[in-house]
């Protein structure tokens, strides 16, 4: 009878290989209302002194808005806005279920803990055997030297 | 002891107090601008009190309205990062918006060819030099300024342009000059002609400074980088019009815009040979911000910055 060889591959997800996170395209660019908020309608310019403006974003075909303000620089608000709508966007798509990185995440997490466990039950493990070699080989020593001592004690008797 | 009574030191105490816009977000700022001079140590647990006091002092200043590119020392404007020392005026977004802009198209046309390079460009009332060195970052690959002056009055000023240039690493690109100068009693600055003329003049009128202006701007940033009125756009009229090609001016209000564009119609009249084109530019806010003007030479860079007024 012939006998099928079948090899298993154990599909680990790796920290440097995740799947990519959304990118915002030039098509969705188009899609988008860019507006800046800068604390109200006023004069502006050199009268007042806005430390940041915030940024937000609109894409029309789904209502989905989206704002930024965490850095000083508008031009970097304005990266990070569009980062977070492709976010929202490809969260949308997926409806509710987690999108393949966020699931990737999510196995890569389990996956190093489970290796973490292993470790430590690796580890646990050695201790224990070295222990009690430990404990064996100190046996051996109290018994030889019981012995010694009992020798020592027939010969002062004689 | 004269005695002072508790409302009149509420009063005192919550006029002195600007809030802050966003309170944790402005503390969370000066925290990092602690880390990146090195008085917060992050890497140890435990952080030394003279950093966390020197923190709290920062915030309570805050509250008192300094502004905050004061206390960190720098702002992002457009990809540089432009150093703010006391007695300079801070950059503002509108101007980082119409510069952003200005070099977008001084690069597109670039591309296309339609306009010669070696242009020489000159910035009067420069403060920290962001506008010049913007412009000079946007279009250092290409060759396009031959040769940049900034002028100012501020000494302090002049000073901070020349470490701006130095910390963001422009000093080697272009001929770049920073020279004192009294823009309005001077003349004969700059003998060559002029392609392209940038100015962010003070634009407050004086009877719109006290109602207008924010508190904080108004007690800690210089009033001479504040308070004007047409002098500067009369002085562009009057002394510069003839040796230039190109002019972008800041501005506040449609008073100063009406000012030039009547004086630019009365030059057209008395000079067709070197007649002007006109247009306005509006800040993402819906203010109107800026007048450019230009003749034949370098038309093109301003045919899609702004709405044109006068055509030519």
């Amino acid at each position: 009878m012939r006998r099928f060889l079948t090899t298993y591959r154990p599909l680990l997800v790796k920290r440097y290989n995740l799947p990519p996170r959304p990118k915002f395209t030039k098509e969705l660019e188009a899609e988008v209302e860019e507006s800046f908020l800068h604390g109200g309608r006023g004069p502006g310019g050199q009268k007042i002194n806005k430390c940041n403006s915030k940024v937000q974003l609109k894409h029309i075909p789904t209502g989905t808005v989206v704002s930024c303000q965490e850095t000083r620089s508008r031009s970097q608000n304005r990266i990070i806005a569009r980062e977070k709508l492709a976010l929202e966007l490809e969260k949308q798509r997926h409806g509710g279920e987690l999108t393949p990185r966020e699931d990737a995440i999510k196995r890569l997490a389990l996956q190093n803990k489970r290796a973490k466990d292993k470790k430590s039950q690796t580890k646990h493990s050695q201790h224990k055997l070295l222990n009690e070699a430990k404990k064996k080989e100190q046996e051996l020593e109290d018994e030889m030297i019981l012995q010694t001592i009992l020798q020592d004690s027939d010969a002062s008797e004689n | 002891m004269p005695r002072v009574s508790t409302v009149t030191l509420a009063g005192s105490i919550r006029s002195r107090l600007v809030l802050a816009d966003f309170p944790a977000k402005e503390m969370g700022w000066l925290w990092q601008s602690c880390v990146d001079k090195g008085v917060i140590q992050k890497k140890k647990k435990k952080i030394h009190p003279n950093g966390i006091s020197h923190w709290a002092r920062l915030c309570n200043w805050r509250l008192q309205g300094v502004p905050l590119q004061y206390l960190i020392g720098w702002q992002p404007f457009g990809s540089l990062k432009i150093l703010c020392r006391n007695h300079v005026l801070i950059p503002r977004w509108e101007t980082e918006e119409w510069v952003n802009d200005l070099g977008q198209s001084i690069l597109t046309c670039s591309k296309l060819g339609s306009i010669k390079s070696n242009l020489n460009l000159v910035d009067f009332c420069t403060g920290t030099g962001c506008i010049p060195l913007l412009l000079l970052k946007m279009t250092r690959h290409t060759n396009i300024f031959k040769q940049i002056c900034a002028f100012d009055i501020s000494p302090d000023a002049l000073k901070l342009t020349q470490r701006n240039v130095v910390h963001n690493h422009l000093e080697h690109s272009t001929n770049f000059k920073v020279q004192y100068a009294n823009i309005l009693n001077g003349d004969n600055l700059f003998p060559e002609k002029i392609d392209m003329l940038t100015c962010n003049p003070p634009y407050i009128s004086k009877n719109t400074f006290e109602s207008d202006v924010e508190d904080s701007v108004k007690r800690y940033e210089p009033h001479l980088a504040l308070v004007g009125d047409l002098e500067f756009y009369e002085n562009l009229i009057q002394i510069w019009l003839p040796h230039i090609n190109s002019f972008v001016y800041e501005l506040g209000s449609y008073k100063q815009f009406n000012y030039v564009k009547e004086e630019i119609i009365k030059h057209n009249n008395n000079f067709p040979n070197n007649k002007f084109g006109l247009g306005m530019k509006f800040d993402s806010n819906g203010q109107i911000r800026c007048v450019f003007g230009f003749n034949e030479k370098i038309k093109s860079i301003f045919q899609n910055y702004g709405q044109l007024i006068i055509q030519i």
